[in-house]
Order: structure tokens, then C-alpha cells, then sequence
């Protein structure tokens, strides 16, 4: 169940190590389109076909991330070290205490963060194990701890000025109050993305998502959707410009992904 | 013609070359030389029927004839035989059914000389009830066979499929040339035909004693079906044992296939065969050659039905000038 529930890593869809230069990144990217020449054809079969536009959209948006060192430093930070925290991605000109500065955010859910973080340190490498458990470890009882940080370094570090200015974000209002039973649907979504004064075309640009996949996202048309493992990796994005925590949101997303596909057998 | 070097006693092809269809004073390679390269075989696969795997075959056979080479085209479609049509021979009176049914006392009497001197053509079984199915002990024997004729080149032309007949003529090649053309059908096959070929080879490949039995429970294993990919096969067999995962990737490494892509109609299904070799290191870290396309050339179709081999129907056609080009590569290789 690994595979199929994982967070997209770039570094696999680029076949590359996670400590690959640039030009790694560069030439593993001329590999994969040296395999479209003759139309894609050479793929037949190897691929499948009905993923295939979504395949595509995944490794272009794999390497446009990798090959950017501000982008990939932020994605690094966001996915492997799974820390969300808010400096960087909150653009206010003072950056210097990094307690949240996400307004009226409530407590719990910052703490929380804090909680996940300390796992995260632990496994970074099996990304789907910590998503189970951290669903499970992550209640309110353990939220009001104040995590240490064994191995990752404690989150002041993320509020590096090349962070902040990876990729365009957008802050959703604070008066839309999100906790831990938050369930994130796609009419959420819509309303955290109009209340940072976000368009679709706007998400789009900064995700290299398409705009039908984005609104069959926000209308939860899940049948206008590719397999559910793209779909995670579209939410996971989308939260991310969001400002929201991509774990917390495509695991909640997926959920009703999950309950819609099996409504319909 | 046949029966007229029977008779002459000369049961073997030097003396055949000599005779029939060798050009008196071209001495090419004399037997027993062995500093001289030995005779090369190429085979030509791609696991579909109706891709010109036969075409290509008589016109590399034809080529190398030209170029003053000894070369016997076999017809190994044991079901489906039609090379000696692509040649202009006339329904052979001895094919390879008689050599497996002990008809005639070597491999060298069912050769059957073509128009063009220095070629010669062993016919695929035409009745195939007998043949296309040899026992395993035929086979072998077949094989041998034809790995000891004495010419310079042998270009076999397999049938379609990836049964262990095919493939086993396929993996004796020096060569074994992969012909595919610009249609999903026939890049499906193809990949069906490199796995299928993969394994069988490392089925029968020496491995060592603690690497083999990995090998095969790997290939056996309830599932193995899922195994998609040789990378896929290396990667189960590393969880077991990292030594045996190295064994295979050198396996992998040694297994040098070629390909040619045939109908090619425009610049974009050009650069198929690139691709097709980068998805093949790609997902089955194999590494494939890629020898060249062939332009769709209504001359082919001309030539068929003159039933006459392009190269000779229309030598300054397109697709002439491109096989020529595929053919000569053979041999500059270092795989």
C-alpha cells in the first residue's frame, strides 16, 4: 500500500538520488523525453496509458521544482523533512520570531506541527508509514507537549530568505478556522483559495497543474480525476501554495477520494 | 538444382559454394582458418508477424552476398514460412522439415541457392505439423547445425511470437536484431519479445551455483508475472541476495539486442527508435543498439510482388540505400 498512497516524490519520478546535482537533474529529464520521441509510442505499454498526460504533467513539474534550487529547497524542506511550519510560507516582512505569524491560527494546530515534526526527523525516508502513524499520534493530548527535536534542526532555520521567496503563495483569511477535525473538502478548498484572493488560473501557474484537474478537485469530481496517486500529489500542491499543510490536507482529501470510489463499486 | 549437388556428392557448403553459387575465385574464408573471424549469425526477431522481419532478413542476406560473403538465409517460421518468396525461390523442394525428420544427412543438402550467387536459403518447414513444434532434442540439434555451417554470415528469420523455439534461435545470434514498426501493436510485441527473450536467457544462461536457484525461484515465484520489467526481476532478487543482484546486472549488460525501426512515414516516428532504446534502459536496463530506420518505400512492395529481394529489384531505392547502411553496420560494433 506504499506506492499507491504516497506523497509524489520528484526524486522518483525523476529517478534521481535525493543528493543529485542539477545536472543530474538535468540529464535524467533529457532521458525521460528522450523516451517521447516518436510520439510517445516507445511507451506503449511500458506506461499506462490513461495516466499517461498525468505522467507527463508530473515529471515536467518534478523538474521544473528539482532544477530550481529555490524551489527544491523549499520542496525539500516541505516534503522530506515533512516540517509545515509557517515562516516561509507567511509573507510578512518580519520573519524574525518564528511562531506562527499565521494570524488567528489556532494553537493546537501549530503545536501539533510541532509533534509531527519530531517524527518526521525520525523517518523521513518511509513517507507513507508516517502518514498512518502520524494520524494516529497525532491527538490532541500529545499536541499540548512541547516537542524536542532530535534530528531536525528546530524550525527558525526554515525562515531563510531563499524560502521565503520560493514560488508564489497565498495566504487564505484567518477567519476560516481550521483544526485538527477539519475535513478538507473541495469546497473548502475553493474557499480558503477565494479568500486569499487566489483564481484557479492563479494556483495553476504556481502549481503546473491544469486548471480542469484543479477545479474537478474544488467540485470533488473525482471521476474527471487520473489515479488516485496523481490526485494526492495535485492536493499536496495545492495545499502547498495554500499555505496548508499538505499531509493534513490530501490525507483528508483522499479520504473522500477513497469513499467516492468505493461508492461507486 | 538440389538434387543436382546431391548427386555431385557434395554434401557440404564449401564445396556447394564452389560448385553451384560461389563465384569461383573469390576466396572468402578458407575453413580451418582461425585467425579469421568465424562466421557471424544475425537473427531477426521483433514477436509480431507482418512487420518485414522477412524482408529485412533476404535483403541483409542479399547484401553481404553482394559484398562477396558466403551467407545462408534460414527460415526459422517453422509455422508461417515465406522467406524463400522474399527471395524468389520457388517453393523449396527440401526445407528444414527434412533435416529434422533425418531426411537428408545434414543441414548443408537443404540449402537452396538463390538468384543471387553466394546466397543460399534453408526454407522453414512448409508442412508445419511435422516441424513447427521440434522436440527440445531437434532443436538442439538444429541448432548446432546451423551454428556449424560454413559460410560467413547466417541470418535467421524467426517467425512471430516469443515461444522458446523463437527465442532460443534468437539467443544463439551473435546478433539478435529487433524489428518494429511505428504501431502500438508492435511495440507491445516487442517488449513482450525483450522480457520474454531476457528471461529465457537467464534461464539458460551459467550463472553461478548460489545465484542460479535465486534466479529461478525469482522466475517462478506465484506472482512472477507481476515481475514487469529484468530491472524489476534485479531488484527482487537484490532483497535475497546483493551478489546474485550484481551476477544479473552483468547478465543484463551482456545482452546486447539491435534494433531496426521499419515504415517509418515521417520525421517524427524517426526518432522512435531513440526512444524506444532510452525506454529500454530506462525501465529494463537493458542496453539496445539502435541500428537504423527503414523510410516506407512503395519499392518494397513492388519488390514482393516481383517476389524479388529489393536490394536487387531496386538498389537505388530509398529503403535500399538505408538496409545497405543497417547491414554494414554489422560487425563495427564492439558489443
Amino acid at each position: 500500500m506504499a506506492t499507491q498512497d504516497d506523497v509524489i516524490d520528484f526524486y522518483q519520478v525523476l529517478e534521481v538520488e535525493r543528493s543529485a546535482s542539477t545536472e543530474e537533474v538535468e540529464q535524467a529529464y533529457r532521458r525521460i523525453l528522450e523516451t517521447l520521441g516518436g510520439g510517445g509510442l516507445a511507451l506503449y505499454s511500458l506506461i499506462d496509458e490513461t495516466d499517461y498526460d498525468a505522467w507527463r504533467e508530473r515529471v515536467a513539474l518534478a523538474y521544473r521544482t528539482l532544477v530550481d534550487p529555490i524551489r527544491r529547497l523549499a520542496y525539500d524542506q516541505s516534503v522530506h523533512s515533512t516540517t509545515y511550519c509557517t515562516p516561509w510560507v507567511v509573507d510578512q516582512s518580519d520573519s524574525t520570531s518564528q511562531t506562527s505569524k499565521r494570524h488567528a491560527e489556532p494553537a493546537e494546530l501549530v503545536e501539533d506541527r510541532g509533534v509531527r515534526q519530531e517524527q518526521g526527523g525520525a523517518e523521513t525516508e518511509d513517507v507513507s508509514d508516517q502518514t498512518l502513524s502520524e494520524h494516529s499520534a497525532s491527538t490532541r493530548s500529545k499536541s499540548t507537549l512541547r516537542p524536542s527535536y532530535p534530528s531536525t534542526p528546530p524550525q527558525p532555520s526554515m525562515a531563510t530568505p531563499d524560502v521565503k521567496s520560493a514560488g508564489r503563495r497565498f495566504v487564505p483569511s484567518p477567519d476560516i478556522v481550521l483544526n485538527d477535525q477539519t475535513e478538507f473538502t473541495g469546497a473548502l478548498l475553493r474557499r480558503l483559495r477565494d479568500s486569499a484572493g487566489a483564481s484557479v488560473s492563479d494556483i495553476a501557474e504556481v502549481t503546473n497543474i491544469s486548471r480542469n484537474y484543479l477545479r474537478a478537485i474544488e467540485s470533488q469530481d473525482f471521476e474527471a480525476l487520473p489515479a488516485a496517486v496523481y490526485v494526492r500529489g495535485f492536493v499536496a500542491e495545492y495545499a502547498r501554495v495554500l499555505c496548508l499543510e499538505p499531509k493534513r490536507v490530501t490525507s483528508s482529501f483522499m479520504e473522500l477520494y477513497k469513499r467516492a470510489s468505493v461508492g461507486e463499486r | 538444382m538440389l538434387s543436382q549437388i546431391s548427386e555431385n556428392g557434395h554434401a557440404t557448403l564449401p564445396a556447394l559454394a564452389t560448385k553451384s553459387w560461389g563465384r569461383p575465385g573469390v576466396a572468402v574464408s578458407s575453413p580451418g582458418d582461425d585467425t579469421e573471424p568465424k562466421r557471424k549469425i544475425i537473427a531477426i526477431g521483433g514477436g509480431k508477424g507482418g512487420i518485414g522481419k522477412s524482408m529485412i532478413a533476404a535483403n541483409i542476406g542479399v547484401y553481404f552476398a553482394q559484398s562477396g560473403c558466403r551467407v545462408v538465409t534460414v527460415d526459422a517460421d517453422l509455422g508461417g514460412a515465406n522467406l524463400h518468396t522474399c527471395l524468389g525461390v520457388d517453393v523449396p523442394e527440401a526445407t528444414l522439415t527434412d533435416f529434422i525428420a533425418r531426411r537428408v544427412g545434414s543441414l548443408a543438402d537443404v540449402v537452396t541457392p538463390t538468384l543471387v550467387p553466394r546466397l543460399g536459403l534453408i526454407s522453414g518447414a512448409l508442412d508445419f505439423l511435422a516441424a513447427a513444434n521440434p522436440k527440445y532434442t531437434q532443436k538442439l540439434r538444429l541448432i548446432r547445425a546451423i551454428s556449424r555451417l560454413d559460410v560467413d554470415y547466417i541470418i535467421i528469420d524467426l517467425g512471430g511470437g516469443t515461444g522458446f523455439n523463437i527465442l532460443d534461435f534468437f539467443l544463439i545470434a551473435d546478433y539478435g536484431v529487433l524489428t518494429v514498426i511505428p504501431e502500438p501493436t508492435s511495440i507491445e510485441n516487442a517488449y513482450r519479445f525483450i522480457k520474454a527473450a531476457y528471461y529465457r536467457r537467464l534461464k539458460m544462461a551459467e550463472l553461478p551455483w548460489n545465484v542460479k536457484p535465486i534466479v529461478e525461484q525469482a522466475l517462478d515465484a506465484p506472482g512472477a508475472q507481476g515481475l514487469k520489467t529484468p530491472a524489476d526481476l534485479v531488484r527482487t532478487v537484490e532483497r535475497q541476495s546483493p551478489e546474485a543482484a550484481s551476477k544479473l546486472r552483468e547478465e543484463l549488460e551482456r545482452f546486447p539486442l539491435r534494433l531496426v525501426v521499419n515504415q517509418i512515414r515521417s520525421a517524427e516516428e524517426e526518432r522512435l527508435g531513440a526512444a524506444i532504446c532510452a525506454a529500454c534502459r530506462k525501465y529494463f536496463g537493458i542496453r539496445v543498439e539502435y541500428l537504423g530506420c527503414l523510410p516506407y518505400d512503395d519499392a518494397v512492395w513492388k519488390s514482393v510482388r516481383a517476389r524479388r529481394p529489393v536490394l536487387v529489384e531496386a538498389p537505388e531505392s530509398r529503403v535500399s540505400h538505408s538496409i545497405k547502411a543497417i547491414a554494414a553496420s554489422f560487425g563495427q560494433d564492439k558489443l
